[in-house]
């Protein structure tokens, strides 16, 4: 019963909008219109979201929770940028330096440590999968692109073997295309299931 | 270089260090880092959105009133209303009205763009490759287009047949077909060749991040 | 079912009420032989649990006599005889009187006829010789002590039980759990009818005759109103195994709940009684036919001969559930297993024979609702829960995988640093793509003058992959004296990037709702009451995509690029689309790139020969070479020790 609400909303929203893109050079100004809403609803949301974030780890401090520690660090960075941004203004060089500096080098030992786990996952993935097709075609594909990569093979002196290089590197392209289509589809249904009221949005 | 600029750039490398305190576990360290990125990012993100979406496409429209653009901007005034109060009341029936205006949004514009933008393309590629422009040359089969054409195909079907297989086999245990199976392993073939090419492709850019901030602080160190 | 209520049995002992099939008192556990009294045959004449030797045989004509009544015939049979029928009318009005003539009756009957007992009389005499008294105490004990076990099987059974409760709903007979336990705690309100049912069949009826008015009545008995004992045990014991049999095979059925009893109460007793005995080994005791109504078939009668013979020796009465009747004992069941189960059906708060409960203890847990019950396993388990761990941890890694992370780090980091600290950076001949030699065509055919939209969507994680092209890019644009307008609709590239200029300028315009904001553009026209809202946001031209001669996605993330292609581009097919993306989106992109849908694909450290991006702007190349070997390295070795370990496992295999 509660879900109906949203659900008759989507349903309608969803075959208004979907008639007004069909016929959209006649219904292109309240097409603009009702994506303009949408950009600033989905940004309140989004803001809704960040807060409720903030509300809930500043309630973690209040009450003294396990970790609160990790909740005084997350504010005071949140509630610091706020500020400082605010105050200095988002186009202001030094701010946007200031942020730079910090974050280029955190977020860059983060992407680092993909590198290695993705070393150790390599050890375990064929203990932990065993041998199976999938596995064995994953592997494989790996070593070769690997291989590839280090770039010990010279192409300039060997059209032939430029050509097959090009014709491997051209092999994801069908299990690639296979899954777009598939999540495509997939996609597709879901969102037909959300405009014939058959999925229920979750608040 | 100023002090502030020294002091930043010693707050992102320890930052960063921090990161690195996840080989040992997860750690403090590592926590304590990542709630700074989040805190940081937040507050980024929230100050944009503030200042460069909800002021001038919400508030600002209003001080036309009571032009027809500024009575329009208070629909979605309202509606922003009743989701901020979501986040109050949970179970008010009145809230799912703004979210389910955006979720039909999203689905309208999902249904077209997926059909127009990946569907229709792909497949129309797919089929593209049995043209015979493409399968002859110079009046001779080419053998090697002919080969792609099939093989892009017969590939596809083979990966979209994988998931299908995949969830009748888990329905019906004694179920089994041999070609079916046969397919199937087809098609994996190709998804693993895929997720070959992906994991090297995620380990490249991990290894240029590596390289990159192993450079940083060798350059650091040598600065210092 | 039969209509007749059941007759309850007081305790001379505590004044408890019981079943009048009942051995010993629910609350004292003391025997309750004069309740095992029939009238026309010999007594036990031992009121502390000494087992005649004499009881056997009275029993034994009873079952016989009752295998021959036809109260216990099924109902085709019972509508057969008007005698049956009227009797069972008469004894619908008045419980006591109506059972006791139809007790009456069998007596008699038994009396006439000779060598009632057949089969079973000469069973019983069997097992009665093989019986000492010694063995009955022997019973008695292993009776006491299998109690305990069944109750504290019983609680670990609820415990584990959440949904068995559901499933004792209805039992193979078609009995609800409620009216099963009812029928458990008085039996003997069950006239003959009742004895006879044996069927789901008959059960199904006789759950339909179970109005309001009796449950009620039943619950009224038992809350305390004292009630008259049924002083003729005319119900003996029955197997509770008894598979669902005809009613003319019943040797003896103990009537567990009056029908004409309203009980609210009693279902949560009864409720137990089926459970208790359903924890019953197989090697212990064997059940009692939980309703009267149960019918035993002509094979269980030997496991009645050996159940009644302690059974009447204790001078007590078993309590019989329906359910019991749901599980078919083998013949082969012991004696003490028997008595064991007829206790057992009575309730697990059956007391020890040492310690008598009062009946404030015993009457709450009697009274509990099955919803109660219910909800207090439920509390019960949560409780049970405390400090153990219920969600189960996703990455839960042993030190050992701890410690072998570590050191693939280190020797990767090792790695890396001494390849940047030692010799030259080096130059990697990588293979060119076709994506990115078309991505370079087509930045080449862009014309001076051209419009070009560049579309900034990536994060400070990626910049290494991505900004080396990205500015090749832009210089080459600038260098065709091109007409470039940079946007963003993620907040990160607010601050990142300055760094693909050298003046560090942010983007010329911040598109807010990412792809939605996008779309905006692409299909929303001016209308003619105003300015879009989005009009609001732009410093400059709010009409992004006017005179756009190319467009240029630089991002990370390959979803973004397959959400622009899609909602996006079929809006705009006269503009040429172009990605510069990372190395791990590259594959994910390549369908688009096959279709026409994207001119060109320029995707990390790999293509940077494509645009002539010079090695000083890229990372350590030698670095980038050492990481690919040691993931080559580590990936064989991963390979080889699976090979490994299958083999080893394979050859140990053939060693047992």
């Amino acid at each position: 019963m509660k879900q109906r609400t949203p659900v008759i909303a989507a349903a309608i929203s969803g075959l208004v909008m979907l008639a007004a893109f069909f016929f959209q050079p006649i219904t292109a100004p309240y097409l603009g219109l009702a994506l303009n809403w949408a950009i600033i609803l989905s940004s309140v949301a989004l803001l809704v979201a960040i807060a409720s974030l903030v509300v809930t780890h500043i309630r973690f401090i209040a009450k003294g929770r396990k970790g609160f520690l990790y909740s005084i660090v997350l504010v005071v960075a949140f509630l610091g940028t706020l500020v400082l941004g605010w105050y200095l203004g988002l186009d202001d060089p030094a701010f946007l330096k200031a942020i730079r500096t910090v974050l280029i080098p955190l977020e860059n030992a983060l992407m680092a440590l993909v590198a290695l786990v993705l070393m150790s996952a390599a050890v375990k993935i064929f203990r932990v999968r065993g041998w199976s097709i999938l596995t064995v075609s994953f592997g494989l594909s790996a070593l070769v692109f690997l291989f590839l990569n280090l770039g010990f093979l010279r192409f300039e002196s060997n059209p032939g073997l430029s050509q097959f290089v090009s014709t491997l590197q051209g092999l994801p392209v069908v299990g690639a295309r296979g899954l777009l289509i598939g999540v495509a589809l997939g996609a597709l249904l879901m969102a037909l299931r959300v405009l014939f009221g058959q999925e229920a949005l979750r608040e | 270089m100023s002090t502030l600029d020294l002091l930043l750039l010693l707050a992102g490398l320890v930052l960063s260090l921090m990161v690195f305190s996840y080989l040992l576990g997860d750690t403090l360290l590592f926590g304590i880092a990542m709630y700074t990125l989040v805190g940081m990012t937040a507050g980024f993100t929230f100050l944009v959105l503030l200042q460069k979406v909800i002021l001038p496409m919400a508030i600002s429209p209003l001080s036309a009133l009571p032009q027809t653009s500024a009575l329009l901007a208070l629909v979605p005034l309202l509606l922003s209303v009743l989701l901020i109060w979501l986040l109050f009341r949970k179970n008010r029936r009145t809230s799912g009205i703004p979210l389910g205006f955006l979720g039909g949004i999203v689905a309208a514009a999902l249904i077209i763009g997926l059909t127009r933008g990946t569907l229709a393309p792909q497949l129309l590629s797919i089929v593209d490759g049995f043209n015979p422009n493409k399968m002859t040359s110079a009046g001779l089969p080419n053998w090697t287009g002919i080969f792609e054409a099939f093989m892009m195909l017969a590939g596809v079907l083979a990966v979209l047949f994988v998931f299908h297989h995949r969830r009748n086999k888990k329905q019906q245990d004694t179920f089994n077909y041999s070609w079916l199976d046969g397919l199937s392993g087809f098609g994996q073939v190709f998804i693993g060749i895929t997720f070959g090419a992906i994991f090297v492709g995620l380990f490249s850019t991990g290894l240029v991040a590596l390289i990159a901030y192993v450079q940083y602080l060798v350059d650091f160190v040598r600065l210092w | 079912m039969s209509e007749q209520p059941d007759d309850l049995r007081i305790c001379p002992h505590c004044g408890q009420e019981n079943a009048s099939h009942t051995m010993r008192c629910i609350r004292c556990g003391q025997e309750l032989e004069e309740l095992f009294e029939l009238e026309g045959f010999e007594t036990t004449g031992s009121s502390d649990g000494e087992i005649s030797e004499n009881e056997p045989t009275p029993m034994a004509e009873i079952l016989a006599s009752l295998d021959e009544s036809p109260l216990l015939s099924d109902a085709d049979n019972e509508d057969a005889n008007p005698d049956v029928l009227a009797e069972i009318a008469e004894n619908q009005s008045d419980s006591d009187k109506e059972s006791q003539d139809w007790l009456e009756r069998i007596r008699q009957r038994a009396k006439e006829e000779e060598d009632a007992a057949g089969e079973l009389a000469k069973g019983a005499i069997a097992m009665d010789d093989r019986r000492s008294q010694e063995g009955r105490k022997q019973v008695d004990e292993a009776f006491d002590e299998i109690m305990r076990r069944i109750r504290e099987q019983n609680e670990r059974e609820k415990a584990r039980r959440t949904r068995r409760v559901e499933s004792d709903l209805v039992d193979e007979n078609g009995d609800p759990e409620w009216l099963r336990r009812i029928r458990e705690l008085h039996p003997d309100r069950e006239n003959d009818s009742q004895v006879t049912q044996v069927t789901s069949g008959m059960k199904d009826t006789s759950d339909d005759e179970w109005t309001e008015e009796e449950l009620q009545e039943l619950l009224r008995r038992e809350v305390g109103i004292p009630e008259t004992p049924v002083e003729e045990p005319e119900q003996e014991i029955t197997t509770e195994i008894s598979t669902p049999s005809s009613v003319e095979e019943g040797v003896e059925i103990v009537s567990t709940i009056p029908e004409d009893e309203g009980i609210q109460g009693e279902p949560a007793q009864a409720e137990t009684e089926p459970e208790v005995i359903h924890n019953i080994p197989d090697d212990e005791e064997e059940g009692f036919g939980g309703g009267a109504e149960d019918d035993i078939p002509s094979e269980e009668s030997a496991a009645l001969d050996l159940i009644e013979e302690p059974i009447q020796t204790e001078g007590e009465l078993p309590s019989v559930t329906d359910g019991e009747t749901e599980e078919a004992l083998p013949e082969e069941e012991t004696e003490a297993n028997s008595e064991e189960k007829i206790s057992e059906v009575e309730s697990e708060n059956l007391p020890s024979t040492e310690e008598p409960i009062s009946t404030k203890e015993i009457l709450p847990d009697l009274l509990l609702l099955k919803n109660q019950r219910e909800r207090a396993q439920v509390f019960s388990e949560i409780l049970g829960q405390e400090g153990r761990r219920t969600i189960p941890v996703l990455h839960e890694s042993s030190r050992q995988s701890k410690v072998g992370r570590l050191v693939l780090g280190l020797l990767l980091i090792l790695g890396v640093l001494l390849a940047i600290l030692i010799g030259p950076s080096g130059t990697v001949d990588l293979p060119l793509s076709a994506p990115a030699a078309a991505f370079a065509k087509n930045l080449e055919s862009v014309g001076s003058g051209d419009e070009v939209l560049i579309i900034l969507d990536y994060q400070a994680a990626t910049r290494n992959d991505i900004e080396p092209l990205a500015k090749r890019a832009l210089d080459i644009l600038k260098e065709k004296a091109s007409n470039v307008r940079i946007v963003t609709s993620n907040p990160e590239n607010i601050w990142l990037a300055g760094n693909l200029s050298q003046t560090g300028q942010v983007p010329d315009e911040f598109i807010p709702g990412g792809i939605l904001g996008y779309l905006a553009l692409a299909v929303g026209e001016t209308p003619s009451w105003g300015e879009q809202p989005i009009d609001q946001v732009f410093s400059g031209n709010p009409d992004l995509f006017s005179g756009v001669d190319q467009i240029v996605l630089i991002s990370d993330s390959a979803e973004f690029v397959r959400m622009w292609l899609e909602q996006v581009s079929p809006w705009k097919p006269e503009i040429k689309t172009s990605a510069i993306t990372t190395s791990v989106s590259a594959p994910i992109l390549l369908p688009y790139h096959d279709s026409g849908q994207l001119q060109g694909i320029a995707a990390g450290l790999a293509d940077a020969k494509a645009l002539d991006v010079e090695p000083q702007n890229l990372v350590n190349q030698r670095a980038f070479q050492v990481g690919m070997l040691l993931m080559i390295v580590v990936l064989l070795l991963g390979m080889i020790m699976k090979a490994d370990e299958d083999a080893q496992r394979r050859s140990e295999e053939r060693t047992q």
